[in-house]
């Protein structure tokens, strides 16, 4: 895999221009995908379509290397840090990214599948140095407060979100990403995808509570202490590396999050009522 | 309601006692200097469970009060017909602690680690480092030499191998 080229500002705006590069901003944070290929950075467009913002500063670049189609993988990416440098590897890419000049170069086959894990990799490493994660969680906004469903597979993230009343704007079925602003957390539309096969919408709002989702016989709110709210978190945040000071980050932002935002359990069953609940 | 400082070291705690509970060993980084020189600021100490009954004098206890761990050195245990407790003291403290009952008690230390290496606590301790335990007792200027020639000796290993990364250093560089 070749080291990642030097680009100014301005060759980054001449490869938008010529279509081989697109900027995705989810969360908040632009990321510069120079694809080389006016294929490919079509299929990026159309997969991250209501996040390509061609005006945003990119904060992360990755220059992409095509390699011969492969099979998706379904084997966890393993990711280590040697220096400065984070090294992302799965049998379908190979990533690296400096965390010195925020740049990293990709060589994956042209699939959106891989490229949604090595985007999902950069931004839990970026927002791990901010107090922020990515979170196993359907998320919605509603009466301008965003509201979290968090829970394994099968606990009922896509059914809340199918559930949704009109006036809830979904933000994601399966991966919430949530940000540390000005001391308080907002929660973030993704274009990740669960069951439901849509995209979030590209908003943002404050975090009012964080629900982790019980399925159960009737629609009722009971409370969480604090450590038990910890615990099922660090279940359910998204976690690539085995990585001490990456672990202390994830501890801490854990910890934090559920010392300053309400957090309770959701028991539900399928029926729309249980939105009433929620606001 | 409690501040949003004080309830993040209560839940840190509460999953510090629950790892404890449930697997019989925890690790975690010290952060006080009232056992200098015995355990230094930045030191990971490694607890294992112990019911309250095996502790014996000169072991490292650790306990939990007031959503806080404390790992002190036992003075003597008291046998009560309703329980048993103990008495602990820092080992750079003049008084001792308030006693220690079975409720508050987790465990012993048996080892730290400090730059790479892992030194036993459970060992019978010598001479030398009883009487450097005495003048820390009796000295802060003491206690605050030992805490910064440890600190040095921190910034020295981790520059010799920088994947000894030690807490010290960065405590020494924030003073």
């Amino acid at each position: 895999m070749r080291a990642p080229r030097a680009h100014s500002g301005r060759a980054a705006a001449v490869a938008e221009s010529a279509g081989v590069a697109v900027t995705v901003e989810i969360g908040g944070i632009p990321i510069l995908l120079n694809a080389g290929d006016p294929e490919f950075c079509a299929l990026i467009e159309r997969r991250y379509a209501g996040f390509v913002n061609p005006a945003a500063k990119p904060r992360l670049e990755f220059d992409f290397e095509l390699a011969p189609a492969a099979e998706p993988s379904d084997e966890d990416a393993r990711v280590v840090r040697k220096g400065p440098i984070w090294f992302f590897h799965r049998g379908d890419f190979q990533a690296q990214w400096d965390t010195r000049s925020r740049r990293g170069c990709v060589r994956q086959s042209p699939n959106p599948y891989s490229l949604d894990s090595v985007l999902r990799i950069a931004h839990s490493l970026a927002l791990a140095d901010e107090g922020g994660f990515l979170l196993h969680a359907a998320s919605a906004i509603r009466n301008g407060r965003a509201f979290l469903f968090s829970g394994i597979s099968g606990a009922g993230k896509t059914t809340m979100t199918r559930l949704a009343p009109p006036d809830a704007k979904l933000l994601t079925d399966e991966i919430s990403y949530v940000r540390l602003c000005d001391g308080g957390y907002r929660a973030y539309g993704t274009p990740f995808a669960g069951e439901l096969a849509r995209a979030g919408e590209n908003l943002s709002a404050p975090i009012d509570t964080l629900y982790f989702l019980v399925q159960g016989s009737e629609n009722r709110i009971e409370p969480t202490t604090s450590k038990e709210a910890a615990q099922k978190l660090l279940r359910n945040i998204l976690f690539f590396a085995h990585d001490r000071d990456l672990v202390r980050q994830i501890f801490d932002a854990a910890v934090q999050f559920v010392s300053s935002v309400q957090v309770a359990t959701l028991v539900f069953k399928r029926d729309p009522q249980v939105w009433e609940l929620v606001r | 309601m409690i501040p949003a400082s004080q309830n993040r070291e209560r839940v840190k705690v509460g999953l510090a006692v629950e790892v404890l509970r449930t697997s019989g060993e925890l690790q975690f980084m010290a952060r006080g200097a009232s056992m200098v020189p015995a355990i230094f600021p930045g030191d990971l100490l490694l607890v294992r469970r112990q019911p309250i009954a095996a502790a014996r004098c000169g072991e490292v206890a650790l306990w939990s009060r007031n959503a806080r761990l404390c790992a002190h050195r036992v003075l003597h245990c008291v046998d009560t017909e309703e329980e048993t407790a103990i008495v602990t003291r820092g080992d750079a403290l003049r008084d001792p602690d308030p006693p220690v009952t079975t409720d508050e008690f987790l465990g012993c230390v048996y080892a730290v680690v400090r730059r790479g290496k892992q030194i036993d606590l459970t060992a019978r301790r010598n001479a030398l480092s009883c009487a450097i335990a005495y003048l820390a007792r009796q000295s802060d200027l003491v206690s605050a030499f030992l805490i910064r020639w440890n600190s040095f000796l921190c910034i020295l290993a981790a520059r010799q191998n920088p994947f000894l990364a030690n807490e010290n250093a960065d405590l020494l560089e924030s003073q």
